[in-house]
């Protein structure tokens, strides 16, 4: 996504020339925008939390329902069907509601603004890691399967030292791509008060009542957010490739 | 439980309108800006590529919330006031539009570059050669990520609730707002969410099997 940058100096000359803009309430050389300025900037760490920590529960709750979706057993597979379909059916705004206003209610278990935002969106997200590491592992040729067994590999540790390596490599891509999406629907974690990017900005809007040039720089954040993480995708993918070979890009189904 | 449920449908019924309306209403408006973008993108010159290449790659970096606040409450200051019902409806089609772009460019380019090259050679102009030719053949490809996006769009629609419009999910916050107990209506949301995007994607499965049934034979 490289090329956002040249939305993003689209995005400001627009700006330039909107005569009814008021850039005062974000402009770094005076007092007010300085301090408006860094208000909303504030809300990068938490949104990156957030994000990472989502990120890393969905990939862990992912594999783990590609592996189940990989056992010979059928029960065991259908259970994974039914995780996945189950939770990319549902709105992660929904769910968001749900960890945080209907949990304490069902379960009695009364989560922080964090930890409801990290749970909802993680289980949202597992849906889709669990697609993207099904299509990794069924992309590794069966081949390397059969060699594995026949050097005496038990199907775990065929999975651990065999297919999981090489799937990983190759859906890299996809992994990227999702995590730029996780980062994207932390902004959704707004809504139950956490102080990330977008909770930031709001609160900034109805105490200055700049809502087009505070938004304006809420997209040029997430814009360098987002670019920043696809260029640090690309770096990994350069590292981790076989020399000789490129990663095959594989989408999520 | 089951009472609240039933005194819920009702309101859930109209929401679930609204959610169909703002869904189709993206989907369709998507489908035409995506396709004649994706087009343009796909053929072509470079000036015309690259603010399309732009537009894509933004909409899609941007969270779809900071979309929907941005033309709800920031337009209005460039004089463009639009209810809360079009203003989310013109933020997910934006945003979907992005994906659709995306779509039908990986699609159209997937053809075989001779395909387009004998299509000239039989003497068809650009628009019979995308109709008869290049369309025909790209649908298979584009049709299962797109329904993908389609069931995207359901669930993306539930955040029109956060500029005020009554869809299902602002449904069923106001009804729990009435009789104080979120649990069976939260339930019956995701059920209903559930079922919608349940047979969404198995249309969406159906459809690539019958299609890779195709391309094989």
């Amino acid at each position: 996504m490289h090329r956002a940058g040249i939305a993003v100096a689209c995005l400001l000359l627009l700006g330039a020339c909107g005569s009814s803009f008021g850039w005062h309430v974000v402009d770094p050389r005076t007092p007010g925008g300085w301090s408006n300025l860094t208000f909303i900037l504030e809300g990068f760490s938490a949104t990156i939390q957030v994000a990472v920590a989502a990120m890393a529960l969905s990939m862990v709750l992912g594999l783990a329902v590609a592996l189940l979706g990989a056992a010979p057993l059928r029960p065991a597979r259908i259970a994974a069907r039914i995780w996945v379909e189950g939770f990319r059916a549902v709105p992660i705004l929904v769910m968001i509601l749900w960890a945080f206003y209907g949990l304490p209610i069902v379960t009695g278990i009364r989560l922080e603004v964090f930890a409801a935002a990290v749970l909802a969106i993680g289980l949202c997200d597992s849906a889709f890691e669990a697609e993207i590491f099904r299509a990794g592992i069924q992309s590794v040729e069966h081949g390397q399967r059969e060699a594995a067994s026949a050097l005496g590999l038990s199907r775990w540790q065929s999975m651990r030292f065999v297919i999981l390596p090489q799937a990983i490599r190759r859906i890299l891509p996809a992994l990227g791509n999702q995590f730029v999406y996780v980062v994207k629907m932390s902004s959704l974690a707004s809504v139950i008060g956490l102080p990330e990017l977008t909770r930031k900005a709001n609160e900034l809007v109805v105490t200055v009542f700049r809502p087009l040039e505070i938004y304006t720089v809420l997209i040029v954040c997430y814009l360098v957010l987002v670019i920043a993480i696809s260029a640090g995708v690309r770096w990994l993918e350069r590292r981790l490739a076989v020399s000789g070979r490129t990663p095959g890009r594989i989408e999520p189904a | 439980m089951i009472e609240a449920m039933i005194y819920a449908l009702p309101f859930l019924g109209q929401g679930f309108l609204v959610t169909l309306a703002v869904s189709g209403l993206v989907v369709a408006g998507s489908l035409v800006l995506g396709l004649v973008l994706g087009t343009a993108l796909a053929f072509g010159p470079v000036w015309l590529g690259l603010p399309i290449r732009a537009f894509a790659d933004t909409a899609r970096a941007i969270p779809l919330i900071v979309l929907i606040f941005t033309v709800y409450y920031g337009l209005p200051a460039l004089g463009v006031n639009l209810s809360p019902f079009w203003a989310a409806v013109a933020a997910l089609t934006l945003f979907k539009t992005g994906h659709v772009i995306e779509i039908v460019r990986g699609a159209i380019t997937s053809i075989a570059a001779g395909q387009m090259e004998a299509a000239k050679a039989i003497g068809l102009s650009f628009v019979d050669r995308l109709r008869y030719v290049i369309f025909p053949q790209a649908v298979r490809r584009f049709l299962p990520p797109w329904i993908n996006s389609v069931t995207d769009s359901v669930k993306g629609s539930a955040l029109v609730s956060l500029v005020g419009v009554v869809d299902l999910m602002m449904a069923i916050q106001q009804v729990i707002g009435r009789t104080y107990q979120p649990m069976p209506l939260y339930l019956l949301g995701a059920i209903i969410y559930i079922a919608v995007n349940a047979s969404l994607s198995v249309t969406s499965r159906r459809l690539e099997a019958r299609f890779a049934r195709v391309v094989a034979s």
